[in-house]
């Protein structure tokens, strides 16, 4: 080849390639070929990189199959010129593949000694802090994987080769962490993953070394990118009001640029290691939490909006579960200034807060309350106790309560009674809820004198119903205006412990959102009810003012899917049903759904947006129908866990829970059939013709299956049992008589839900007369009304509601 | 270098199953295969042609990452295509392919393109995985799939353009934003050389810069 016959002129004639391609011949050779050339020129290159190329497939080979092969590559100082070249700054195709060759042997070496000869005599370090060409994109993605690689390598042992304690220096991570947040994310992983290694290591010099000077600033300033990030995400919501065509891809890009390094922290904090998390932890505290996220929610600050800053606090709950810096951002957040927990009140109220603000309080507050490492106990000083088992009684828990400053105030009016023997009639109900929702804003602020001073403690069920949004009865004459004013939005902005208990405000919440379907977005609503889940579990019960305004809310989410209803035919109505029940069988995971761009950009009122349903307002009405019944499944959802003994039946709807209760191949006892089985052929209309000629019988409503009909083979007359051939639905079916022979009928048969991701289907059945055909066509359609009239009854019943008043309208 | 496009690849799969030599095998022609040598890299780069551009592959090997969870979520969020790869020759490998798609679902972007490679097809006589369960696997999650061998580099040249090739479709029929999900635009791209339409193959669309 040209360049090695060039490489031999210029060092002398005498050496001539070796023959075999894997010998102690071919090191020496290209060993020899190296140290003949001792400056890599342009037109060496070509020779050099093919040299370094060969000899890393030769040492690996002779890792594998000849230990001489790596003696005789130290013995001709093969690695010195590799390092010697390297430093010289050569061509970078040099470059390349001089790391490229250091990290094929260093990674694919086995023998343990061999490593160590590569990484001795600290010719490892004078490599990693050679200043390569780092704003090559090329060089510097070999560079970094060839950090990743020794760090891979790292344990107790290899650790002396890299970490010099007496002169605290650990070239391969401080070189490597000024990479850390590259702005090409690869780069920046392979970073993360060489400081996650190093940080691994068991070694006490070594840790001591991390959190002291020099290289301690590194974790501050992971903190200071994580505000960086903040702000950079602050800066995509705040353009992208003006930008609906690509701010949205902006907000997310910058959200997850933020959430990988959060990730990336967690991460840390996930090693437990003390020291470190010591110092991560009080610069969380100091640099971001406080004084930017706190000050935020609290409007002291104006660094991020109040709908940012409790979306972030949201993620760092949900992130992040070390236990003392959970408590102590508990502390930062529910204990440490009561401006946060107002805040927190103002955003639930729909009167005072935007939906685009009550999400993020809400996400916080549930963030909080399920983090694990929250202690029960921190929360209880806030009033945002847990659910605890009933058997605990609520006196117990209402105490608890009571002492907590969320709110103390007696402003109440025993409106408990009234409305709990308030018929859940349509008419009753809407009055009270406007009325609820109507106090919510014209109800006055509690006397000067009780903001200033704690009131007595009052009696249980007094304080927990101390709503100030809410108290129906405290002015049963004021009209339903449903508008609610805006007159006095001023009520929580200056300081007052007028604030109701978690628990109260929530179920008020709820009761407010089911009345204004329209003023936000059914994430809201999943929030509120799984939060009040997680706060009472099963105990709703045990507060029955409480209790009444759920059973409010509820009768009126039941009430507006009622009249949604009526507003479609009924075919498409219990589709849409029946779709949204599948739908409810698996809500969406809340964690994904806390972590939604979207959340943080105003909310958004069409499907144009690309958004999920319930993460936007409904436009049309048949959006207006999905949302109705999407709430009414959030309730029940919600209601099954806060009052689980309440719900009528848990038979759910019948044919789309349980596989068909027949199917092809099974038998059915012909004699316990009401009406007989009605002689024919017939098959689905896909099926091959020979069917035509089979005798079959038509089996309508069978008992063990209500709403189907079957074709069965004709057993000899003696047996009692007939295998099914074939199955169908009667709802839904559409029956007709044969163009040209009237002894022939047609069916097609509707899938019993769009969701079963069943195709229409149709069959023919031939009866032996005009008459029978006739018959067994009235009696399909007989059975098609039982099973339609059964789907309303089966709905009906999962709604609560009697089946005729779904269908006195009709 | 320049390129139109460069973009970024991850290769993911259980340990063992020879995705550094893959890796190797696709990027480094100089580096033939020898049948008792096993080689591989954890990164490489190869500049191909696509429709008359100059597309630069950038392959990172995810090692390390098993055990951090934020180091998964970066590089299947840095990527745009990721080859997912099981041994032919041992079964557990085929059957921990669920899990790593999971990963790629709850981690990557939507638009991540994913293609199945079934490795060591050399090694046929040890085979433990069929090509039908592979490709009933592939349909099943809507991948492209393919066998290959290092050793032999049958395919591995297919396995890297094929994906290369859906990845630029996305782009041409604007399904992405080029500059973000493991796409970077190039310097002869952005220079103006007239966008996504300069190939022979398509109309003038609209530029990308």
């Amino acid at each position: 080849m040209f360049h090695n016959t060039m490489l031999s002129r210029i060092s002398g004639l005498f050496r001539t390639k070796p023959r075999d391609r894997f010998s102690v011949d071919m090191v020496m050779f290209y060993g020899e070929e190296l140290a003949a050339t001792p400056v890599v020129t342009d037109k060496t290159a070509e020779g050099v990189v093919e040299i370094l190329r060969a000899v890393a497939e030769l040492v690996i080979w002779g890792d594998q199959n000849d230990g001489a092969i790596f003696d005789a590559f130290m013995e001709v100082g093969m690695l010195d010129a590799l390092f010697r070249i390297l430093k010289q700054n050569p061509p970078h195709v040099v470059v390349v593949q001089g790391l490229q060759t250091l990290s094929i042997l260093l990674s694919q070496i086995t023998a343990q000694t061999s490593i160590y000869f590569i990484l001795s005599n600290n010719r490892i370090n004078n490599i990693i802090t050679h200043a390569f060409d780092s704003s090559n994109e090329e060089i510097l993605a070999y560079y970094v994987t060839f950090l990743k690689t020794l760090a891979l390598k790292l344990d107790n042992t290899t650790i002396q080769f890299f970490f010099n304690v007496e002169e605290r220096t650990f070239p391969l991570y401080t070189e490597a962490i000024r990479y850390y947040n590259h702005s090409e994310s690869m780069i920046a992983a392979a970073v993360r993953t060489l400081t996650l290694q190093v940080f691994r290591i068991p070694n006490a010099a070594l840790r001591t070394f991390l959190v002291s000077p020099p290289v301690a600033p590194y974790f501050p300033a992971l903190i200071t990118t994580l505000a960086t990030h903040a702000h950079r995400l602050q800066a995509a919501v705040t353009a992208a009001s003006s930008d609906p065509a690509s701010g949205p891809v902006r907000v997310r890009a910058a959200l997850d640029a933020l959430l990988d390094h959060l990730f990336y922290i967690h991460d840390i904090y996930a090693l437990g290691l003390a020291g470190i998390n010591s110092v991560l932890t009080t610069s969380l505290l100091n640099d971001l939490v406080r004084p930017v996220l706190v000050a935020s929610v609290t409007r002291s600050s104006s660094e991020l909006s109040s709908e940012l800053a409790l979306f972030l606090l949201a993620q760092l709950f949900h992130t992040l579960d070390d236990p003392l810096l959970i408590r102590a951002l508990t502390s930062a957040l529910l204990t440490e200034d009561v401006a946060v927990r107002q805040a927190l009140v103002a955003a639930l109220n729909l009167n005072v807060g935007t939906d685009e603000l009550a999400l993020p309080a809400l996400a916080c507050l549930y963030a909080v309350v399920s983090n694990d490492a929250v202690r029960s106990r921190d929360l209880a000083a806030a009033g945002l106790a847990r659910a605890r088992p009933l058997s605990l009684t609520s006196l117990a828990s209402l105490e608890d309560r009571e002492s907590t400053s969320w709110g103390n105030s007696s402003q109440f009016s025993s409106c408990d009674s009234e409305i709990a023997e308030a018929e859940p009639s349509d008419s009753l109900a809407t009055d009270l809820s406007a009325s609820a929702a109507t106090d919510a804003s014209t109800v006055e602020p509690a006397p000067p004198a009780e903001h200033n001073e704690p009131a007595p403690l009052p009696a249980p069920s007094l304080s927990l119903l101390s709503l100030p949004s809410s108290s129906p009865a405290a002015s049963p004459a004021a009209s339903a205006t449903d508008s609610p004013s805006a007159h006095d939005a001023t009520r929580y902005d200056t300081p007052s412990l007028d604030t109701p208990f978690p628990d109260a405000l929530l179920v008020t919440k709820l009761l407010l959102l089911a009345h204004h379907p329209t003023r936000s977005r059914l994430a809201t609503m999943h929030l509120t009810t799984a939060l009040l889940s997680l706060l009472l579990g099963s105990s709703l019960p045990a507060h029955p003012a409480l209790r009444t305004l759920f059973d409010i809310a509820y009768v009126l989410v039941v009430e507006r899917l009622r009249s949604a209803f009526f507003e479609l035919p009924l075919n498409l109505f219990t589709a849409m049903f029946e779709d949204e029940y599948l739908a409810a069988q698996r809500p969406p995971r809340l964690d994904h759904a806390l972590a939604d761009p979207s959340l943080l950009l105003p909310v958004a009122r069409t499907s144009l947006s690309g958004l999920d349903l319930a993460k936007r307002l409904p436009s049309g009405e048949l959006e207006d129908v999905t949302r109705a019944l999407q709430t009414f499944f959030i309730f029940r959802n919600a209601k099954a866990t806060l009052l689980p003994l309440t719900l009528a039946s848990p038979a759910g709807l019948p044919w789309i829970d349980a596989p068909p209760p027949l199917a092809v191949g099974d038998s059915i006892a012909l004699q316990s059939l009401q009406s007989p089985p009605m002689p024919c052929t017939g098959s689905r209309d896909a099926d091959t013709p020979d069917a035509a000629n089979v005798p079959r019988m038509l089996v309508i409503a069978p008992p063990a299956a209500p709403h189907l009909f079957v074709l069965v083979e004709r057993p000899a007359p003696d047996a009692g049992d007939a295998t099914v051939v074939l199955v169908g639905h009667l709802a839904g079916l559409a029956v007709t008589t044969d163009a040209t022979d009237m002894s022939v009928i047609h069916g097609l048969v509707q899938p019993p839900s769009p969701l079963l991701r069943t195709r229409k289907w149709s069959f023919w059945a031939a009866f032996p007369s005009m008459s029978d055909a006739l018959t067994a066509k009235s009696e399909l359609e007989r059975g098609r009304a039982a099973a339609d009239a059964a789907r309303l009854t089966a709905i009906a019943n999962h709604m609560g509601v009697a089946p005729s008043s779904l269908t006195h309208a009709l | 270098m320049s390129y139109n496009y460069l973009f970024k690849y991850i290769i993911i799969g259980d340990t063992g199953v020879g995705k550094s030599c893959l890796l190797l095998q696709f990027t480094d022609k100089r580096f033939q295969p020898v049948h008792d040598l096993t080689i591989g890299v954890e990164f490489g780069t190869r500049t191909i042609t696509l429709d008359g551009k100059e597309v630069k592959l950038q392959i990172w090997d995810t090692a390390g990452q098993e055990a951090f969870r934020s180091i998964t979520r970066s590089y299947y969020r840095g990527a745009a295509g990721a080859l997912l790869v099981y041994d032919i020759t041992r079964r557990e490998t085929f059957n921990q392919l669920e899990t790593w798609l999971e990963d790629a679902r709850q981690h990557s972007n939507a638009n991540l393109t994913i293609m199945l490679i079934g490795n060591k097809s050399d090694l046929s006589h040890r085979r433990a995985v069929s090509r039908e369960e592979g490709e009933a696997f592939a349909e099943k999650y809507g991948l492209v799939f393919m066998e290959t061998s290092a050793k032999t580099a049958d395919n591995v040249e297919s396995a890297f353009i094929g994906t290369a090739q859906t990845i630029y479709e996305k782009i041409k029929n604007e399904e992405f934003d080029p500059d973000t999900n493991g796409v970077k635009v190039g310097p002869l791209q952005s220079g103006g050389s007239g966008g996504y339409g300069a190939g022979p193959s398509t109309t003038a669309k609209k530029g990308c810069c």
